[in-house]
């Protein structure tokens, strides 16, 4: 039984109608230890069905083995595999659509070693051509599976690389804290997880290690949503030798969290580094839904700081907040946006 | 009543008092339905407290602003822009894929000879916007990119042509971003001016023999040098990835070296630049101030 589905909700929220019939139909009968018992056992149930719910809001946890801390392991070898598990999509190399293969990313650089999903184009290993890649940030608290359950990014990327909207590109959907509940904003937390290490070089070192991708950085950009979107815009920002273009959807300005060295307010802030550093020339993509107010001025400073050369393209959503609706609605066109930022698929 | 206002919090929050105080005050009243008011006013409670604190955190949050944002509904769908149209697209078809291009004011660019382009034998056909790839001094080969020649001379300044692109785009269905340009060593120089004076325009730029003494070129754009293999002796040893330099023959920092000339500049600099696609689905834009 999944974590994330709706049966653990379910089951949840039918223990909490049981005991609550319980309590009215035994509370007479029940000395003082039981009384306690079931008032306790009330409150902890309604505890539980509210949590199982956000956890499937949010894909916290997708499985119940990622409720327990995934220990990094630095003697691992970079980009071990645990099979070619195909998770979504297409069993066969020749389905007409992508498919999306789970792999474990051992980061040398950042001690993190996480599974990370890739979805691999329709054709994938049929021609000899090295794709463009995009990688995918998710939000906080959530995990990548939200991109594959919640937004659907399988369906999204089959039907645009389809209409020829966007270009055949390998996605990568990494983690980004190796603790579900420690939010990196994927920065190098001091005497924490080194979560822009493993984004930035450890999860592209194992890619082009084990997929025919192209290695140069025309052909690599970046995509989140809500803390994903603050990712991608700080990382291209930060590391624009590496990337051409990032998408954020409903992203935002600064990090909202203490990295440990003050950096949330210069260099791992989009904001304070538009204002005093020189612009890289990339590409950046900013999308937000009109009452999302946070994300909305977040996005408009941002758009206002990012001058020549960085090409700024903004999409606004008119209504839907800060939820999986708005960012099914960005999706397309954000991946459409990169697609035309990014360098071709070629023969290397 | 709004779904992040004052008043439905209020509202949850004095309907969980009073489901609290009435379960309180009927817990011990007798009734053979005592059993069944009891559970219920303990699952009353139960759901205004989460939906109370639910309420609560969606105000501080603002997941869902509104009853529409909460039924998933974001009243916007993304729209597909129609085919663009390049003014000269007619005078292409099957066997006439080049022309000459003299836009008005193109005096003003002070070239040796007529502009002329050449489009993709795929362009007519096509749905979608091509990268442009210019070539100052000599010609490019085909591979699938919307190409244009251009001759230029000592009195061709790169201010005299900044109003080439945005001539191009009218006329043919070039991408906005995304070119290249390749350029004889002679014109190396005008070649890193212009790409400067359009940032965001030119994501490669290839020269096609010795670059001159201090050739450099704007970041963020990849740069090749292209040679004959015969003249590779005169680079520095090990020179795959180049090492900077200033002097002739010298590569630009992080160049890529190609071997060949015209043809395999080209090749080079369409694997940079990105692909022709079909028109893009598009959402609304900001007004951004």
């Amino acid at each position: 039984m999944r974590l994330d589905g709706p049966a653990p909700v379910l089951i949840s929220v039918a223990v909490v109608l049981l005991v609550a019939v319980l309590l009215g139909l035994a509370w007479d009968r029940a000395n003082r230890y039981a009384r306690t018992g079931l008032a306790v056992l009330s409150v902890l149930a309604v505890f539980a069905a509210s949590a199982l719910e956000l956890n499937r809001l949010t894909e916290t946890y997708p499985t119940w083995s990622a409720m327990f801390s995934r220990t990094a392991d630095p003697a691992s070898p970079i980009a071990t595999t645990a099979g070619l598990h195909v998770v979504h999509g297409s069993g066969r190399p020749l389905g007409s659509g992508g498919r999306i293969v789970e792999i474990t990313i051992a980061g040398r650089r950042s001690g993190m070693t996480m599974p990370a999903y890739v979805y691999l184009p329709a054709g994938y290993g049929e021609r000899h051509e090295r794709y463009p890649v995009i990688e995918a940030t998710h939000g906080y608290p959530g995990s990548p599976k939200a991109w594959l359950r919640r937004l659907n990014a399988l369906g999204y990327l089959n039907q645009e690389i389809a209409a020829g909207r966007m270009a055949p590109t390998v996605v990568v959907f990494p983690y980004q804290t190796p603790r579900a509940l420690v939010d990196t904003e994927c920065t190098n937390l001091t005497r924490g997880p080194q979560a822009e290490t493993y984004l930035t070089r450890d999860v592209p070192a194992a890619i082009k290690a084990r997929y025919r991708v192209r290695t140069d950085r025309a052909a690599w950009g970046l995509i989140g949503y809500s803390a994903g979107g603050f990712c991608s815009t700080n990382l291209l920002l930060r590391h624009p030798h590496e990337y051409a273009a990032a998408a954020s959807l409903s992203g935002y300005a600064e990090a909202g969290i203490a990295i440990g060295d003050g950096s949330q307010n210069t260099g791992n802030n989009p904001a304070w580094r538009l204002r005093h550093l020189p612009h890289p020339a990339v590409g950046l993509y900013l999308a937000y839904a009109n009452d999302d107010k946070h994300s909305r001025v977040d996005n408009q400073l941002l758009a206002r700081l990012a001058t020549a050369p960085i090409a700024v393209t903004t999409a606004v959503v008119a209504h839907g907040g800060h939820s999986d609706a708005v960012w099914r609605a960005m999706e397309a066109p954000a991946f459409d946006w990169l697609s035309s930022w990014l360098a071709r698929p070629a023969v290397a | 009543m709004t779904l992040i206002g004052v008043p439905l919090i209020a509202l949850a929050l004095i309907a969980t008092a009073a489901a609290i105080a009435a379960t309180t005050l009927l817990w011990s009243r007798p009734g053979r339905w005592r059993p069944v008011h009891r559970s219920a006013g303990v699952l009353l409670c139960e759901v205004l407290v989460v939906l109370s604190a639910g309420l609560i955190a969606n105000r501080q949050e603002e997941f869902y602003p509104s009853w529409q944002a909460l039924a998933g509904d974001t009243g916007t769908t993304a729209t597909t822009r129609p085919r663009p149209v390049g003014r000269l697209d007619t005078e292409f078809g099957a066997g006439t894929l080049k022309a000459a291009w003299r836009p008005a004011g193109s005096a003003a660019w002070q070239l040796a000879s007529t502009a002329e382009v050449t489009v993709p034998a795929s362009y007519p056909t096509s749905q979608g916007s091509f990268p442009a790839l210019v070539a100052l001094g000599g010609r490019p080969a085909p591979d699938g990119l919307v190409r244009l020649s251009l001759l230029p001379t000592r009195r061709t300044s790169a201010a005299a042509l900044a109003d080439l692109p945005a001539l191009l785009g009218t006329d043919l269905r070039v991408t906005g971003h995304g070119w290249a340009l390749l350029t004889a060593p002679a014109w190396a120089g005008l070649a890193a001016r212009f790409v400067a004076e359009h940032p965001g325009r030119f994501t490669a730029l290839a020269v096609v023999g010795a670059p001159p003494p201090g050739f450099h070129c704007p970041p963020g754009v990849a740069v090749a040098v292209a040679r004959p293999a015969s003249e590779h002796g005169a680079l520095p040893r090990g020179a795959a990835v180049a090492r900077p330099g200033s002097g002739r023959g010298a590569l630009p920092r992080g160049a890529a070296q190609l071997t060949g000339s015209w043809a395999a500049a080209s090749g080079w600099a369409a694997r940079q630049t990105p692909p022709t696609l079909a028109a893009p689905e598009v959402l609304p834009t900001a007004a951004v101030a």
